[in-house]
């Protein structure tokens, strides 16, 4: 069963996803942009979420498809690392 | 003042709450005098049952439109459909075509907060003038059909 917690997907998204952050709003919101300056997507993390907070299938299916991803699989293997930053932006940035 | 008019849809299996939900919005001041309300439900439940409503409700998503104002400035130009699911992270309210979803405590903190999102997502991606990638580009055609601008 597809799984992640709140702290592995801060990390990618801060690390490897090198979002902005706006912590300003009543939840916080990661804006991906890529090396040429365009927003690719925007997704969002509940402060109520705390560290380790696990995050079901349904809720990682939103999340994928604000980070415009195709797959789930693709969400975790960004989270866990097979999927790099680069090929990322391959996804995001394809026409469909 | 939002001028946010929450209607329950006949296909809601739970929506025997609704009227008290409305009256919580009234009472927040999110439907001012020219917002308008439809709803097609039946009286509230007795408190008493209130267990089996949310023994009921864990186990199926309700779903509202959102339509009328957003705000002072942004309007929707036609109802949105949302969800409302539980899950095991809290309430979400999810829209789908905007790839939209909110957190909330209950059912209107989380449609609320879904409201504030589109109005956020509005200000990034249409009014900030960010370049855009081909499906955030989408995303913009999508919202300006979507909320219309009082400007």
């Amino acid at each position: 069963m597809t799984s992640l917690n709140s702290s592995e997907l801060e990390q990618a998204l801060l690390h490897k996803l090198r979002c902005r952050v706006d912590e300003k709003k009543k939840d916080i919101r990661y804006e991906v942009f890529a090396d040429d300056g365009r927003l690719v997507a925007r997704t969002w993390m509940s402060h109520s979420w705390r560290q380790n907070t696990p995050l079901g299938a349904g809720m990682l299916s939103k999340i994928k498809r604000q980070l415009q991803l195709t797959s789930l699989q693709d969400l975790v293997d960004l989270v866990k690392c097979p999927l790099t930053r680069e090929r990322y932006f391959e996804i995001a940035l394809a026409e469909d | 003042m939002k001028n946010l008019a929450v209607a329950p849809t006949s296909d809601s299996r739970l929506a025997l709450r609704q009227p008290e939900v409305v009256s919580y919005i009234y009472d927040q001041s999110y439907v001012p005098v020219k917002g308008s309300v439809q709803s097609t439900v039946m009286p509230c439940l007795d408190p008493s049952e209130g267990q089996i409503e949310r023994e009921a409700t864990e186990a199926a998503n309700e779903v509202y439109y959102l339509y009328g104002r957003l705000n002072d400035d942004l309007t929707l130009v036609r109802p949105l459909r949302v969800t409302l699911s539980w899950t095991p992270t809290g309430l979400v309210a999810d829209q789908e075509e905007l790839s939209m979803f909110a957190f909330g405590d209950d059912r209107i903190d989380a449609l609320v907060n879904l409201v504030e999102r589109i109005i956020e997502d509005y200000d990034l991606i249409v009014r900030r003038g960010h370049r855009l990638s081909p499906r955030m580009q989408r995303h913009r055609e999508f919202l300006l059909k979507a909320v219309r601008s009082c400007d």
